[in-house]
């Protein structure tokens, strides 16, 4: 019963479901948002792609001579500004989302000015030749001198926004005089856009939308889980304090002056208490088990050293009313911090069951060694007892749950049949194997191996 | 004769207040009783008992939160305590260690007699 004052938690709890979760939620959205900023990228570089190779190959098409007959202003200009504008209307035309074609050149002040458009003479949107186009951007200027093929925009003037699609022309001696621009309309490149950007992000929504219900799913299971472990423990605090209050005042009325008829009674009472207290336990440990046995492990660094021994504290009651002697192997103490990683809780119920069993069945005046070892890498704990053993055809049955070996009940009046059922379920839940090895009359052995 | 030393017990169940007040007395302790916490906690500081013998669950105020409280009052925080409980939760004894308590029994586990020896070890009777 004394317990050593120990200040560190034996078991810590654990949250990292639910940081896994957000992490998991969060790298999606991340990898969505990366995913969505790169296919955006690539797209525009195709659309671009398409857009400048489509007006290169009309500025390459275009007439270079008339062209050169615009820019000089020479005695055929007017009739190649007639046919250059129609052939820029059929290029329009052929061109879908193409709005304006038209060819510009720079005077020496470093004007940009039409030569000629794809508009009508008297629309709205036309433009002389000769005129100043005051909007022209320092790019557009540019462009004049580089001989590089740009896209710029959307950009607005005083026709709208467009997407300005620009490459230079040359006259016969490929001197460049000119430029072919294209704006269109820049509602098709916004889709492009939107429709890249769009559908990786919809993944990630998707993919973390199905992180956050399984989380909830969880939770939620977890959440039945943990309302019938209270409901059990509540349980569990109303039979245990009326019973221990019973069982104190007999005891106090034991050590009192009785009637000899009295005592003998008051004796029954007592047996009788003890006995209805270890039912009470057996079925409180068979709920906590169903309660919790669809739960997943908490895995922690459980020193097992320490577990053995609140284990061997609780057990001193039992072991000194049969003086059983509990004793720690041949080791004593322990090997210094044996550390198995596994679930605390769970594995304190095994251990406290085989030591209970062990207790239980021993006969009076003799040992329970428990002891460890290493083996080829794994955990060996073994509970050794001078108990009344297992007949041999019923050895593997013990295990299989509600059953209690035949000279057990013969024995003890009470228990479930379900204790080692139960740790066998806990240690190969752990990957472990639990088994035994019995004589009758002379004992029996419980051994744990985990990973 | 020397003053007999002074126990507090505080346990919300009728019976098991009396069978351990009754036990600690004929052992040799002055015993003080409260069976709630707030009564607990003011027996406590008026009282100064050399040991508290404290039950966990009670309705209103539980143990852990006494002890809280207890080792915030100036006049109070050195009583020494056992922490007696029902439950193998061990976070909840872990919580009570980290608060101070000395120790603790688990009282379905444990007879009159051993608990009369463990407070015999933290404050011996008087003869």
């Amino acid at each position: 019963m004394k317990q050593k004052t120990k200040n560190k938690s034996l078991f810590k709890p654990e949250n990292t479901q639910l940081v896994t979760t957000r992490v998991k939620v969060l790298l999606a959205l991340l990898v969505g948002l990366v995913l969505s900023l790169l296919v955006t990228y690539l797209a525009r570089e195709q659309y671009f792609g398409s857009l400048l190779s489509r007006t290169e190959t009309l500025a390459t098409l275009v007439d270079k001579e008339r062209v050169s007959s615009l820019v000089a202003g020479d005695k055929d200009a007017n009739k190649n500004e007639r046919i250059l504008k129609s052939q820029l209307q059929e290029a329009r035309s052929v061109n879908d989302n193409a709005r304006f074609i038209y060819l510009m050149a720079t005077s020496p002040t470093g004007d940009v000015y039409f030569l000629v458009d794809s508009e009508a003479p008297g629309s709205a949107s036309y433009s002389p030749r000769g005129q100043v186009y005051p909007e022209a951007t320092e790019a557009l200027k540019a462009s004049f001198y580089t001989g590089r093929s740009f896209i710029e925009g959307p950009v607005t003037d005083r026709w709208g926004s467009w997407l300005s699609v620009v490459s230079p022309v040359y006259d016969t001696t490929g001197k460049q005089v000119a430029v072919m621009g294209m704006d269109l309309a820049p509602a098709t490149y916004y889709s492009v856009l939107a429709t890249a950007a769009v559908i990786p992000l919809v993944g990630a929504l998707l993919v973390s939308l199905v992180f956050v219900t399984t989380d909830a799913v969880r939770r939620r299971r977890q959440e039945a889980v943990r309302m019938r472990s209270e409901l059990v423990s509540i349980a569990s605090h109303e039979l245990r304090t009326p019973l221990t209050g019973i069982r104190w005042s007999e005891e106090t009325l034991l050590a009192g002056k009785l009637p000899k008829r009295d005592r003998e009674t008051m004796q029954t009472m007592y047996d009788s208490t003890l006995r209805l207290q270890e039912s009470i336990e057996d079925i409180l440990q068979l709920a906590n088990w169903q309660a919790g046995r669809n739960q997943d492990l908490v895995r922690t660094s459980v020193d097992i050293g320490e577990l053995v021994e609140g284990i061997y504290a609780t057990q001193m009651l039992p072991a000194a009313q049969k003086n059983v002697s509990l004793t720690y192997g041949t080791d004593w103490p322990w090997p210094k911090k044996i550390i198995i990683n596994c679930d605390g809780q769970r594995m304190k119920r095994v251990l406290n069951n085989l030591i209970s069993n062990a207790i239980k069945y021993s006969k009076p005046s003799t040992s329970v060694i428990i002891d460890y070892q290493r083996v080829d890498g794994h955990h060996l704990i073994s509970i050794k007892d001078h108990g009344i053993g297992i007949p041999k055809s019923e050895q593997d049955k013990v295990f299989a749950g509600f059953y209690r070996a035949s000279n057990a009940v013969e024995h003890e009046t009470s228990g479930t049949g379900m204790g080692l059922y139960m740790s066998r379920s806990t240690v190969e839940q752990h990957g472990g194997k639990i088994w035994l090895t019995s004589e009758p009359d002379k004992g029996t052995t419980a051994y744990i191996r985990l990973p | 004769m020397a003053e007999k030393p002074k126990i507090l017990v505080i346990d919300d169940d009728g019976l098991l207040l009396k069978s351990l007040s009754g036990m600690l007395s004929t052992k040799g302790y002055h015993v003080e009783t409260a069976s709630d916490g707030q009564t607990g906690l003011s027996l406590a500081v008026d009282k100064k008992p050399a040991l508290i013998i404290l039950d966990y669950q009670m309705p209103g105020m539980d143990g852990l939160e006494l002890l809280q409280q207890l080792r915030q009052n100036e006049a109070a925080q050195s009583i020494e305590v056992i922490f007696a409980t029902n439950t193998y939760d061990t976070s909840v004894i872990n919580n009570a260690l980290s608060l101070g308590v000395h120790d603790y029994i688990l009282k379905s586990d444990s007879s009159l007699e051993q608990i009369a020896d463990l407070v015999n070890q933290y404050v011996p009777a008087s003869p």
